[in-house]
């Protein structure tokens, strides 16, 4: 790999440097994952983080909070509907029960449903969007249209029906929300594997005798995490606020168990007359699904490769 | 180099895309071969199917007619675990260095995984292996731990030779392994193609739309031109000797790197573009472009034909266009 270079004769003044190979190809950055990096992106952006912060805050409540709070279910109807107070933080309700304790088993049961159903959209949304985008053919002609036919009729239709049918509980809240909830999901990824695999990388690895599930697998899953994480902090609330929406039609949690839902409708019950009952869980409701939704904002900046840094 | 035998051969190879109703025919009865440890260099414009012969010996897409033959197996035919062989025996340097490699994984990673896929090794044997491989691709061991996007293009490149070879291969398809490149960096990878195949004789299919690389690398040259092959010769005797009108035109189009040469010579231009490879009719593909065609060269597709030089060439009025000049 000697460069060639010819000297003239009556240029005594030049010698030739060296070519060092080893030295040039010597890389001085320090190596980042890609987690690594988009945190380090992440981390700039000051609202996310404080969301960030806010929604790590609220799950620690979520998680801590009923085990060292008194039974949210203890009734003292002899102090119902008093104000804040120093032994009632956020006051009481109808039937004299602490707000703040039927608030955080209430954030218990809506983030873990927010959480878990966007969880198993998740599962079911890769796999699903996975196979139809890498097989193709029938298999995805298949898909599609099942997914068209779901996305069809109207989400909330689906599952006000399904939940007049069962008994609201977690459990058939949680299949109500994934009924229907994977198809977005099934879609984005969907999308994005049909270009992926046209990447060189997809077909190196065929070259190279992978199978159809490997390279799904380690090459156009792993690739597609961007978006899928973005979409997965935006559809978080949306599964908080459906819960909260057919909690509050009493489709949902019923009292005497506790949800943003419901706690939110005994406030209205209550509207203008103990304002606490409103205000209280709607403050904690609002600022969980903004915090989500300014997250999921700065985690698509930051896992955009044009915005990095 | 070649010791004689037939390594790789395709008898008629042919591929069609559908596009809506159309029919795009990428690669058009193909039949060349190939000696173990040989070079053949694969020339012609972009869009005339190099890429998806390339693509069809690597068995990413099956033929629409003809045959590949490995080893004077067809390949078609080869069962469940004779077709994972060839996935090790045949592997493929891709074009673009920037998209050949996984951005998420490292390029230690990237060159285990067809070793993983062909169970070479144990994990310590496959760690020392890919050491052994940066470094004979003239990278260091310490690039293992690296992620693509840290690397020049050159050095992707480098990554993706050591992928291929990880895996032991006989006979590499290099898809234009160089056109994405820094000319200094084309000349040390050719050079780096050259070393590789000498010392561990490979058999290479070199795809390029450059003349003169393909020159300095390959022992036979394939001129295709809208899926067919019109022209092959020995890699001197095509520079020396072009007999097709349509090699005349390429090799013209070449620059000298001697001025005085360059501004001497004539240049031969071609005139119009290239026809649609989407339904073309009977007759030579090249007859629109060619000053020599007629009626016969517009009615009738002149077939490959085999000259006791060792030459072939699919004109049908070869002789006289050569007596002329």
């Amino acid at each position: 790999m000697a460069v060639q270079t010819s000297i003239s004769e009556g240029n005594k003044d030049f010698s030739r440097i060296p070519k060092d190979i080893g030295s040039s190809q010597k890389i001085n950055r320090v190596s980042l994952t890609y987690a690594q990096g988009v945190m380090r992106t992440l981390k700039q952006n000051s609202l996310a983080m404080i969301s960030l912060a806010f929604i790590a805050f609220i799950v620690l409540v979520a998680i801590v909070g009923p085990m060292i709070l008194p039974d949210y279910q203890k009734q003292d109807l002899l102090h119902a509907l008093e104000a804040q107070s120093g032994a009632h933080w956020f006051g009481t309700d109808t039937l004299g029960r602490d707000v703040l304790t039927r608030l955080v088993r209430g954030t218990r049961i809506s983030l873990s449903i927010g959480f878990i159903a966007e969880t198993i959209n998740l599962v079911i949304g890769i796999i699903i969007g996975g196979i139809s985008g890498y097989m193709g053919g029938k298999a995805d002609m298949f898909i599609m249209r099942v997914i068209d036919i779901v996305v069809s009729i109207p989400q909330m239709i689906i599952m006000i029906l399904l939940l007049t049918v069962m008994k609201g509980s977690v459990g058939t809240l949680l299949i109500a929300l994934c009924v229907t909830g994977w198809t977005g999901l099934a879609r984005l990824v969907r999308g994005q594997v049909l270009s992926l695999r046209e990447n060189e990388y997809a077909m190196a690895a065929q070259v190279l005798g992978a199978s159809k599930w490997r390279i799904l697998k380690t090459h156009l899953i792993p690739n597609c995490i961007g978006p899928i994480l973005v979409n997965y902090t935006m559809s978080v609330p949306g599964a908080i606020g459906a819960e909260a929406y057919l909690s509050y039609l009493g489709l949902g949690i019923s009292i005497p168990e506790a949800s943003w839902g419901n706690l939110l409708q005994m406030g209205t019950d209550q509207f203008p007359g103990a304002l606490w009952l409103f205000f209280t869980p709607a403050i904690v409701f609002a600022l969980t699904m903004l915090a989500f939704n300014l997250l999921g904002d700065g985690l698509r900046d930051a896992l955009d490769p044009q915005m990095r840094r | 180099m070649s010791s004689g035998e037939v390594f790789i051969n395709t008898e008629h190879l042919t591929r069609d895309f559908r596009i809506g109703k159309d029919t795009l025919r990428a690669v058009d009865d193909v039949s060349f071969e190939l000696g173990r440890g040989e070079t053949f260099g694969l020339v012609g414009e972009s869009g005339c199917g190099k890429s998806t012969l390339g693509r069809l010996l690597v068995r990413l897409y099956k033929p629409t007619s003809g045959k590949i033959l490995y080893k004077g197996k067809s390949v078609a035919n080869l069962n469940k675990r004779e077709s994972f062989e060839y996935t090790k025996d045949v592997q493929m340097i891709f074009q673009q260095p920037y998209a050949s490699l996984n951005p998420r994984m490292t390029i230690g990673e990237i060159i285990k995984e067809g070793m993983r896929i062909h169970q070479l090794g144990s994990a310590k044997e496959m760690s020392e292996r890919v050491s052994g491989l940066l470094n004979m691709v003239g990278l260091n061991a310490e690039h293992a731990n690296r992620f693509p996007y840290e690397f020049s293009g050159g050095m992707r490149q480098r990554a993706g030779i050591a992928r291929a070879l990880a895996v032991n291969p006989e006979f590499v398809v290099c898809d234009e392994p160089i056109s994405a490149l820094d000319v200094s960096i084309q000349a040390q990878i050719i050079n780096l193609l050259k070393r590789l195949q000498s010392e561990l004789n490979l058999t290479y299919l070199f795809i390029a739309h450059d003349l003169s690389t393909v020159r300095y690398i390959s022992d036979h040259i394939g001129v295709m031109y809208l899926g067919s092959i019109v022209e092959v010769a020995n890699a001197e005797e095509l520079n020396i000797n072009p007999l097709h009108p349509y090699t005349q035109a390429l090799i013209s189009a070449a620059p000298i790197p001697d001025p005085a040469k360059e501004n001497e010579r004539v240049r031969i231009m071609l005139e119009g573009d290239v026809p649609s490879p989407i339904n073309f009719g009977a007759g030579c593909k090249f007859a629109g472009r060619c000053k020599f065609a007629n009626d016969n060269c517009r009615e009738e597709a002149p077939a490959l034909r085999k000259l006791p030089s060792g030459h072939a060439i699919a004109c049908h009025r070869m002789e006289e266009i050569n007596m002329v000049e």
